[in-house]
């Protein structure tokens, strides 16, 4: 469905709610902290399906 | 029912002030969650944990919940305990859950449900958010208390009404035997903005419209909202409550029994959180690199007013005033 799956490129897109890391069906997501000791999603890309729910789900991409 | 109606504001009192000492505002989310946990629901809310680190809890019962009353000034982690995972199977075996959060907690929560039927039985709160702290600087300050006091903290309250009045804003670290400390060095970085997420600066949430089915606050400006006759206002904490849809006023009516209330206007309920983020602080990143090269100590000098070159210039400014004022 999706070549590459890419949650965000600014660290400003993400507001860390786990979202993604809950839907993933493959568990595919880790919420890691980083060096300001907030949690990010990080893809473990030899899980990921590329299904791309992360992606639909993230409120702040879909502006819910 | 058009939408425009909404939100519809109130300021609200727990009748019960032991509750209003313990909460961070008016009590306000005391009321809510024993509404709910009288339908047989779940509760779910930050806490501070044993490490003090913020985090979001599963209750059930009014002794776990009591827990999640407070503010906490840090980001909580969603993740540590699958909480959204929990919320949903919870809402899968038919349990109403109430969930509350910042609003994009609940943002990223009701994207997860939209689309099911199960969504009927959960209710949501937000909280009006400044933004989130972080918690790697939460840990460092609270290190160097321990050090500094040569103490373990075993709790804190980010905000002590009780001894200072909701208005003062002073933290209460307590230690394990029994000793406390207050302390404004939090609050100062919390309000320097240095410290908050980076999302939070470009935040998509600060309007008066909230996805929450109700959104609580202090309310800040109660003393032009309700008429000072009434004697409302007596600075142990009064919550701005937003009731943005039909689920929230369903619930704000169950609460009658719990609370006093007034019925006032969003015009007169503004406050930043409602209008838009507070922009990244232009020195923030010379704040972090400080924070990884310096010790905290000099953190707390230089962005907290914290130690006595602070506390003299502070002493200097009030006699200063006091000589204008004559």
């Amino acid at each position: 469905m999706y070549n590459e799956i890419f949650l965000f490129e600014r660290k400003e897109e993400c507001c860390g709610c786990s979202a993604c890391y809950a839907i993933c069906p493959k568990n595919a997501i880790e919420m890691i902290e980083d060096d300001e000791g907030f949690e990010y999603p990080v893809i473990k890309y030899d899980s990921c399906i590329k299904c791309g729910k992360c992606i639909k789900v993230c409120p702040i991409k879909n502006k819910l | 029912m058009s939408e425009s109606k909404y939100p519809i504001t109130y300021a609200v009192k727990h009748i019960d002030n032991k509750i209003r000492f313990m909460s961070r505002s008016g009590g306000v989310f005391t009321a809510i969650s024993d509404y709910i946990l009288s339908l047989n629901g779940v509760i779910y809310g930050c806490v501070l944990d044993d490490e003090l680190s913020a985090i979001h809890y599963r209750a059930e019962s009014s002794e776990e919940r009591d827990k999640m009353r407070g503010s906490k000034y840090i980001q909580s982690s969603l993740s540590k305990r699958d909480i959204y995972k929990n919320v949903i199977k919870d809402l899968e075996n038919d349990r109403k859950v109430l969930f509350t959060g910042t609003s994009c907690q609940v943002a990223g929560l009701l994207s997860l449900v939209s689309g099911n039927d199960y969504r009927s039985n959960l209710y949501t709160v937000d909280i009006l958010c400044h933004g989130v702290p972080s918690p790697l600087v939460w840990k460092e300050y609270i290190n160097w208390q321990e050090k500094k006091h040569n103490k373990k903290i075993v709790s804190v309250n980010f905000r002590n009404k009780e001894k200072f009045g909701w208005r003062a804003h002073v933290e209460s670290l307590s230690f394990e035997n029994g000793d406390s400390i207050d302390s404004g060095v939090w609050r100062e970085l919390f309000y320097s903005h240095l410290i908050l997420r980076p999302s939070c600066y470009e935040c998509i949430y600060k309007s008066i419209y909230h996805m929450a089915d109700i959104t609580i606050a202090d309310y800040w400006g109660i003393e032009n909202a309700v008429p000072e006759s009434l004697e409302f206002d007596d600075d142990k904490g009064v919550s701005l409550v937003m009731i943005n849809n039909e689920k929230g006023k369903e619930v704000f009516d169950s609460l009658n029994k719990d609370i006093v209330f007034y019925k006032t206007s969003i015009e007169e309920s503004m406050q930043m959180p409602l209008i838009a983020p507070f922009p990244a602080p232009v020195n923030r990143d010379i704040f972090w690199q400080d924070f990884y090269c310096k010790k905290f100590d000099f953190i707390a000098k230089k962005y907290a007013s914290y130690g006595l070159l602070n506390d003299i210039k502070r002493l200097l400014m009030r006699i200063k005033r006091k000589i204008i004022k004559r």
